[in-house]
């Protein structure tokens, strides 16, 4: 096989930056819906941003079926997941762990992903978002670990992620989570939360 | 897959398991004629891990598992472009990274009769050995019992 | 429930730098090395890798001079040590019938091909201690015979597959993340595989325990032991980056076929039925004790009368492995001052009522409201 070039670089101290990118995205997860600092020292590959790979490269390995989405199924991307994570690339979105949503504006169908189990609800998907950029409104957001509702938003969005957001809320405790990144940052959206328009 | 690709895959299998069984010593003295082998770079550094060993219920049934065992794989390019892979029992970092080289080296068919020289047959040849001593001192257990009739039997 | 107390740092440390002193002991005897245990005490260490669930010969012995000889001690350090460590994947199934082999031995047919072979063994030792290994000294040579070629072993149980007199093993599923107890937490019923994983890493002793009270006749079974072979199989493993099987190297391992009761139906002739047992290392009495438990384990799938504790597969499972047991009997002995100290009060006050009540019962006007209620 051809291994990833200079391009695809994944951690080179892994104990330690790992253990950054987790305490980053344990932190987006403490303070959902706001865009928090994320510099992860590895590189992308393809449509995989680099702090997307960074949150795969963290969280993902062997036990944590892995789907790509749009432009992220792609060799290269593949190949980097399976040497960098040795995650398991699944066809079939209901059995990820975790799923890599490469652009945006494409989100959809949250419930055709795993939702968890009754007994188990960590067992739904975390979704990978790229976005291009964060901002305020039109949503607002409530939940555990926002003192008062927040406002945020991030684009380019659906135009119907307020009904898919609500729909995934009245599924809880099972739904799906997203981890949204853009260029140097990392937001959350826990499924614990629920949405309001302004 | 083609059968020239199926043997070149056999060959590199067969180099595996020959490092997978060498010592480090053996490992090191193979490596030494191979001007190639000092500028190898690391596209994955010496790493340990667990594999689950499984076994098949009734030897032959369905899969379970049995426990992990500690193995450490390694990664690296030589400067042609050409990459090596090791991955064996243990948790020796020098001797994964020193398999992987000759994982490399092996690929390149200018190599294999000066690799059969240093690697495949002082390895092959000790483990032949000891494997010997070890089937003739099972071998001198062999026994042959024999039943005794009772008496009700006659 | 234990609380949570604080304080007490300078007495832990204290103690730690005093087991660390009494494990190593007198400083005028040679302190013992990780080659000397693993050589020397393999057994030992092929239990602490088999219970530990970590193949891996010189930290198990590592583990076991550290554990003080302690072996669920040492269990518990292996079983810490591999949660630290990624999982790079599962191997492919080890073929034991290519096992180079150690010994291997039927108590079924006394000729079969690739012969009986006794190997290191206790059994026809008579058991006695001998002096001379009060001592140091050479053992002298062990006896040679053959040529050095492998000896082939073909399975004792295929020779009667064939005639169709024992059952086949099923190989309709694969194993899955799913069966993995390291990975998902057990559910009952559990399927054999998950079955065949907590008994191979659970305790030697209680599954003794288990198999002997199956032959004592707490859900009998008739066993007989169709083969025990122990020695080396190769490791295959395939790197998700490389996509074909890599040889990793050799284990040890110990195998048990059990040949147990026949059983039959309307549909199906009577057949011999099979348990299972299968560890890491020289482990002859667990991988047979294993076999046995497997085999009562399957009574409810084979229409057996149950209700033996080692046919109970939620008791055998839920108690097997000694980590587990070990923390939760050892967690006693941690502070439960608040516990306690809530039932000392209801025992006080009950106490106190029940002494109250006493000595109203005995005061005549007691006696005279007792007779106005009646």
């Amino acid at each position: 096989m051809n291994l990833p070039a200079g391009d695809g670089r994944g951690f080179t101290d892994p104990v330690h930056e790992s253990q950054k990118c987790f305490r980053a995205i344990m932190n987006a997860l403490a303070h959902p819906a706001e865009p928090h600092p994320f510099m992860p020292p590895n590189s992308g590959c393809g449509a995989l941003g680099a702090e997307a790979a960074a949150i795969l490269l963290t969280l993902a390995d062997f036990d944590t079926p892995v789907w790509l989405g749009g432009a992220g199924d792609c060799g290269e991307v593949r190949e980097f997941i399976a040497f960098q994570c040795g995650a398991p690339i699944v066809a079939d979105r209901a059995q990820a762990a975790f799923a890599l949503i490469p652009e945006s504006v494409s989100l959809a169908a949250l419930e055709s992903f795993s939702q968890g189990e009754p007994e188990y609800p960590d067992r739904a998907v975390t979704l990978i978002v790229q976005v291009e950029c964060f901002g305020v409104g039109p949503w607002r957001f409530s939940g555990p670990g926002l003192r008062q509702p927040r406002s945020f938003s991030f684009a380019p969005a659906p135009d119907d992620f307020m009904a898919l957001w609500q729909e995934n809320s009245a599924r809880f405790p099972l739904g799906v989570d997203i981890l949204f990144v853009a260029q140097g940052l990392i937001a959350a959206l826990p499924r614990s939360l629920i949405v309001q328009g302004n | 897959m083609t059968g020239n690709t199926q043997s070149a895959l056999g060959e590199r299998q067969r180099l595996m398991k020959i490092c997978a069984n060498a010592t480090a010593t053996e490992l090191q003295a193979a490596v030494q004629p191979f001007e190639a082998a000092v500028c190898a770079v690391d596209i994955r550094p010496p790493q340990t891990g667990l594999v689950m060993m499984q076994a098949r219920t009734g030897g032959s049934g369905n899969a379970f598992n049995i426990g992990e065992a500690t193995v450490t794989r390694a990664a690296v390019r030589l400067e042609g472009g050409i990459t090596g892979h090791a991955c064996m029992l243990g948790r020796s970092r020098e001797r994964a990274r020193l398999a992987a080289i000759l994982d490399a080296l092996g690929q390149d068919a200018a190599n294999v009769p000066l690799l059969e020289r240093v690697l495949v047959e002082p390895v092959t040849g000790r483990l032949e050995r000891e494997a010997a001593v070890r089937r003739t001192e099972t071998a001198a257990t062999k026994v042959d019992f024999f039943t005794l009739v009772r008496g009700e039997d006659s | 429930m234990y609380v949570a107390v604080k304080g007490g740092e300078q007495a832990i440390d204290n103690a730690h730098r005093l087991l660390a002193s009494e494990r190593r002991g007198d400083l005028a005897i040679p302190e013992l090395t990780i080659s000397q245990i693993s050589s020397q005490l393999a057994l030992g260490v092929a239990r602490v890798m088999c219970e530990g669930s970590l193949y891996d010969p010189e930290l198990a012995a590592l583990a076991i001079k550290q554990a003080r000889g302690d072996m669920i001690e040492a269990i518990f350090l292996l079983r810490a040590y591999r949660t630290t460590q990624p999982r790079l994947g599962d191997s492919v199934p080890i073929d034991t019938s290519a096992m180079d082999v150690r010994r291997r031995v039927s108590a079924v047919f006394k000729d079969l091909p690739g012969g009986q072979i006794l190997g290191p063994t206790f059994d026809y030792t008579h058991r006695l201690l001998d002096p001379a290994l009060m001592g140091e000294g050479s053992p002298g040579e062990p006896a040679r015979s053959g040529d050095g070629a492998r000896i082939e072993t073909p399975r004792v149980l295929e020779l009667l597959d064939r005639d169709g007199l024992v059952e086949t093993s099923p190989r309709d599923r694969d194993v899955g993340a799913a069966d993995d107890l390291t990975r998902t937490p057990l559910e009952f019923p559990a399927s054999r595989e998950q079955r065949l994983q907590a008994l191979a890493r659970g305790d030697e002793g209680f599954l003794l325990g288990l198999a002997y009270s199956t032959q004592r006749g707490y859900g009998r079974t008739h066993p007989f032991a169709g083969e025990i072979r122990i020695g080396e199989v190769e490791v295959f493993f395939t790197p998700p980056e490389l996509g074909f099987e890599v040889p990793l190297g050799t284990i040890t391992v110990t195998e048990c076929e059990m040949v147990n009761q026949f059983h039959g139906s309307g549909d199906e002739a009577p057949r011999f039925t099979r348990g299972y047992g299968c560890v890491f290392g020289q482990s002859e009495r667990k991988a047979m004790s294993m076999a046995l438990v497997d085999r009562s384990l399957r009574a409810a799938e084979l229409g057996e009368a149950s209700g033996a504790p080692a046919q109970d597969e939620e008791f055998v499972l839920s108690h097997c492995d000694n980590v587990q047991a070990t923390g939760f009997v050892e967690h006693l002995k941690l502070p439960h001052y608040v516990d306690f100290q809530s039932e000392l009060v209801l025992l006080r006050q009950l106490r106190a009522e029940w002494e109250a009540e006493r000595a109203a019962l005995k005061t005549p006007a007691g006696v005279s409201l007792r007779e106005a209620a009646e």
